[in-house]
């Protein structure tokens, strides 16, 4: 009987912990997020500790890791990108025709610069230009546009190169 | 003693050619572009063909790594649509004096290697950057992601 109780006790403690791991969530701020359509990517992730999480079309996640050089160029440019002033456009007509795969679509994350610490609310700050899309957003300054286009071609060819 | 002495000396020879033939050896692979300039102790970045990177360091050593295939693609791709762009080219005679933001600037691609992009501030005397936007915006991409693959092979 006694040996019975101290089975169910250690069956206890186990479940406990299991659900424990379980329930932990990974609270890693996410500093931008690059999305669209190429070489079966759906979404890239930069995470504020350099890692790149690339999840694919199929649902499936790879993960990267950035090294701490190319990680501070990523982040000073995404606080700097943190705060732009956005030009946002509503079509109601789009066009047609096929668009070229590619990944597009930029959020960056709210930005605490006294705390120096990303939020993780992400902003669309940077869509595809073409007729065939109804929602547009860029940055209104030219600079800062110029920063958002480099900062996408940083994350994409981050993310082509973390591809297995 | 004849036969122990012909079967080392022929031993000694090929191994000499071989070493001779190892020495001479030249990579051919074609470079597709290059970076230069100043930054984290880098001082250059070269992509070749067939997708190894090459970064060297300001004391001369080189570290080699290999993109995928994807990124290689879509490097060459900038690179190969930058060949031949027109360029806005000027030379001033009066250059500031503040001290340059530490980068890599200088972009040059195409076989044989012209350069399509440099710096644009003030501190320099010689200034070159495609004259149509588009192809302005691709090499600066190219000109970033070089810079940020080359940042993350150290």
């Amino acid at each position: 009987m006694k040996l019975l109780m101290l089975g169910l006790a250690a069956s206890l403690v186990l479940s406990f912990s299991t659900v424990s791991i379980a329930r932990s969530v990974d609270r890693t701020p996410v500093v931008a997020s690059l999305a669209g359509d190429l070489a079966k990517m759906d979404t890239v992730y930069l995470l504020a500790d350099g890692r790149l999480q690339i999840k694919m079309a199929d649902g499936t996640l790879q993960t990267a890791v950035v090294s701490k050089l190319a990680t501070d160029v990523l982040l000073k440019t995404a606080s700097e990108l943190a705060d732009v002033q956005i030009d946002e456009t509503h079509s109601l007509v789009v066009c047609a025709m096929k668009p070229m795969p590619a990944m597009t679509d930029i959020q960056v994350s709210g930005y605490d610069s006294k705390a120096g610490k990303f939020d993780s609310k992400l902003r669309v700050i940077l869509t595809a230009d073409g007729c065939h899309v109804a929602y547009h957003a860029k940055p209104q300054d030219e600079q800062a546009l110029a920063a958002a286009l480099e900062f996408r071609a940083q994350l994409l060819v981050l993310a082509l190169n973390a591809l297995k | 003693m004849k036969h122990l002495l012909l079967v080392i000396s022929a031993i000694l020879m090929s191994a000499s050619i071989t070493t001779t033939s190892h020495a001479r050896s030249i990579d051919r692979t074609p470079v597709v572009a290059t970076l230069t300039g100043f930054l984290e102790g880098i001082h250059g970045a070269y992509l070749l063909a067939d997708g190894r990177l090459q970064v060297e360091d300001i004391n001369g050593k080189i570290k080699v790594v290999q993109l995928t295939k994807q990124a290689t693609a879509k490097l060459t791709d900038l690179s190969q649509s930058l060949v031949g762009a027109k360029l806005n080219d000027t030379t001033t005679m009066i250059i500031c004096r503040m001290m340059p933001q530490p980068s890599l600037s200088v972009l040059s691609v195409g076989s044989p290697l012209a350069i399509v992009l440099t710096n644009q501030d003030c501190t320099v005397g010689h200034k070159v950057s495609p004259k149509d936007k588009e192809l302005l915006a691709r090499s600066r991409e190219l000109r970033m992601s070089l810079t940020t693959l080359a940042l993350n092979a150290l």
